[in-house]
């Protein structure tokens, strides 16, 4: 029951999420601008155009309709035309779309598991100096913008050793190897920038657990280290750290968005960037959306995972 | 009647030594040490780097497109042959600015709900958090472009939509903070002395929870220093010829494969401003025995 009603509020809260971005979005892109019409047909066109325009976009109409027709329509598949391209929104952002989310995911592939074996490592050692070099590593990258990280990736391994690609656009137009490589740099900055969040947490929890008596009691009792640690100190430290996972999404969300610009990667957060700077809004508010819903229905997951992993939650009060 | 006499243990105050204190908060420890000596150059350059620059940051063709470092141009050209050192030194202003501004203003809006929250208790602090809670969800980097991308780029808009985004974060941190005091008698006492909300509010727990804001707005300005940066990095912010320190990075990515130096000298810059202020956050953090609550709400 405590975890139904607890789903449950975090369902209503991610429902209210992504009901904000889709407000924001739409009274942004849609009220904001004095005048919509003259932003779609530019300078040249005459009162009757802009007239027709307006009654054949429902413009005239309350904002509140507005709003609906335009969801609805976004739901039903229809995400209007480019200004910039004059093609459907949907062809140019699904394919981008597609590689983003690999990109997201590889990433996070990388960096949990990665996280996860340094803060354990670290969290056993605490104050050593070990634990001090790879707290101060966590804090230096963490205190760094994303596409700094990514520049000095770049220049090492492209400039320098020149093993991988200056920038990925093979990720869209190239096959095979090239293609591949497209993807290195990019996960590689991203997962590394993840790393830290979740670094820490664990490395607190894993410092937290073996200090505590139930740890204490099972060394007393003659267990061995491995299974102490295996068995004791890392099931208890892995909780919160899905709720870190949660809360790097946010993270996530604009990681991908500065990363794809770094290496100019085919993806949706580099075209959100160039409409954003080419005032192309039905491609702002498709890419808002997408990312919107991506961004809320994986904090739910991440809410659901918490529920799965805590008995506390799972059993009734 | 007689008063009894007032304890010398109430009467005595222990005499204010305001600079060892924070000589102490800020170099007590390496950490501190090294963060104030790089902010130490990040000041001076705010003050005499416009002075100190060998060349105009904006005039073009000073030397040849794209040189490496030589004796006439330590940090080499640009793209356009402009001096890069000179640009760097200039860009400081651009870099601290809007992001001071900005924080400022999320402190402004942000601190006061959050000690009004704390204060108010009960109903208005349920709601206020509700709201808080669901306007931190908010993932900042896409907002603040779907509002560049409907309002333009120019200061007004990016100082106020950054301010916006961060608001509820620094709402949420002050709450905790000052719920922390606003059971003290002291608030009592100002309450049956009469005194309305806001003066018990900015001058009973307002000086009460001053670490706390302190570090908190050197954390935050960090962090709204790196996503202004970003912006203008991804080209939606400052416009050029501006010398902002992100713009360059983006201005010459194409040519990083010939003349890295270019590229690689805003960057570091920004990387060893963010990372000093943090490094003194870090510090005051610890010794204070304050819990760094921002940590995890970037």
């Amino acid at each position: 029951m405590a975890a139904l009603r607890y789903l449950g509020t975090r369902l209503g809260l991610a429902a209210l999420t992504l009901f904000l971005i889709s407000a924001i979005t739409f009274f942004a892109t849609n009220v904001v601008p004095s005048d919509p019409a003259r932003v779609a047909l530019g300078k040249a066109a005459t009162p009757a155009q802009l007239e027709s325009y307006r009654e054949q976009q429902g413009l005239n109409r309350p904002v509140v309709d507005r709003y609906g027709y335009w969801l609805g329509n976004f739901v039903e598949g229809d995400w209007g035309t480019s200004i910039i391209s004059r093609t459907e929104v949907r062809e140019s952002v699904v394919p981008r779309m597609i590689r983003s989310l690999i990109v997201a995911g590889a990433a996070m592939l990388l960096a949990v598991p990665l996280a996860f074996a340094l803060g354990v490592y670290t969290g056993l050692r605490s104050g050593r100096p070990v634990d001090v070099g790879v707290s101060l590593g966590a804090l230096f990258i963490n205190s760094l913008p994303e596409f700094v990280v990514g520049l000095v990736l770049l220049v090492l391994l492209a400039v320098q050793w020149g093993v991988l690609p200056l920038e990925s656009s093979a990720a869209a137009l190239g096959s095979g190897i090239d293609e591949v490589k497209a993807y290195i740099l990019p996960v590689l900055t991203l997962g590394i920038i993840l790393t830290p969040y979740i670094l820490r947490m664990v490395r607190v929890n894993v410092r937290d657990a073996a200090d505590s008596t139930f740890v204490r009691a099972a060394v007393l009792r003659g267990l061995p280290r491995r299974r102490v640690v295996w068995r004791h100190v890392v099931p208890n430290a892995s909780l919160p750290v899905v709720n870190v996972v949660a809360l790097s999404l946010a993270e996530l969300v604009g990681g991908v968005v500065v990363i794809e610009t770094v290496f100019g990667f085919p993806g949706i957060g580099k075209l959100l960037v160039e409409s954003v700077g080419n005032k192309d809004l039905p491609t702002v508010q498709a890419i808002a959306l997408i990312m919107g819903l991506g961004y809320v229905t994986l904090n739910f997951v991440a809410d659901a995972a918490v529920v799965g992993l805590n008995p506390r939650l799972r059993t009734r009060q | 009647m007689t008063l009894s006499p007032v304890p010398e243990a109430l009467t005595h105050v222990p005499r204010r030594r305001p600079w060892r204190d924070a000589r102490r908060l800020l170099l007590g420890s390496i950490e501190g040490q090294i963060g104030c000596a790089i902010l130490l150059v990040f000041i001076l350059m705010l003050a005499f780097g416009p002075l100190a620059a060998p060349h105009s940051p904006t005039e073009i063709g000073v030397g040849l497109p794209d040189e490496g470092p030589s004796a006439a141009h330590l940090l080499g050209t640009d793209q356009l042959g402009r001096d890069v050192l000179s640009r760097l030194l200039d860009g400081a202003r651009s870099v601290i600015g809007l992001p001071l501004l900005a924080t400022a203003l999320a402190f402004v809006v942000g601190g006061l709900t959050g000690l009004i929250s704390a204060y108010a208790g009960g109903l208005t602090d349920a709601a206020l958090g509700r709201v808080v809670d669901i306007l931190v969800a908010l993932p900042p980097l896409l907002i603040v472009l779907v509002i560049i991308a409907a309002l333009g780029s120019g200061s007004a808009v990016i100082v106020i939509s950054v301010a916006l985004v961060y608001s509820p974060r620094v709402a949420r941190i002050l709450r905790g903070a000052t719920q922390a005091v606003v059971a003290n008698e002291f608030v009592q006492a100002a309450q049956a002395r009469g005194e309305r909300a806001l003066p018990i509010v900015l001058r009973e727990l307002l000086p009460n929870i001053a670490p706390t804001v302190l570090v908190e707005f050197a954390v935050r300005l960090t962090y709204v220093i790196i996503f202004i940066t970003t912006l203008n990095f991804l080209g939606v912010g400052t416009r050029p010829p501006s010398p902002n320190w992100g713009l360059m990075v983006a201005e010459s990515r194409p040519t990083v494969l010939t003349n890295p130096v270019a590229t690689i000298a805003p960057a570091v810059a920004i990387g060893l401003l963010c990372v000093s202020i943090g490094l003194v956050a870090d510090s005051v953090t610890q010794r204070l025995g304050l819990k760094k609550e921002s940590e995890l709400l970037r």
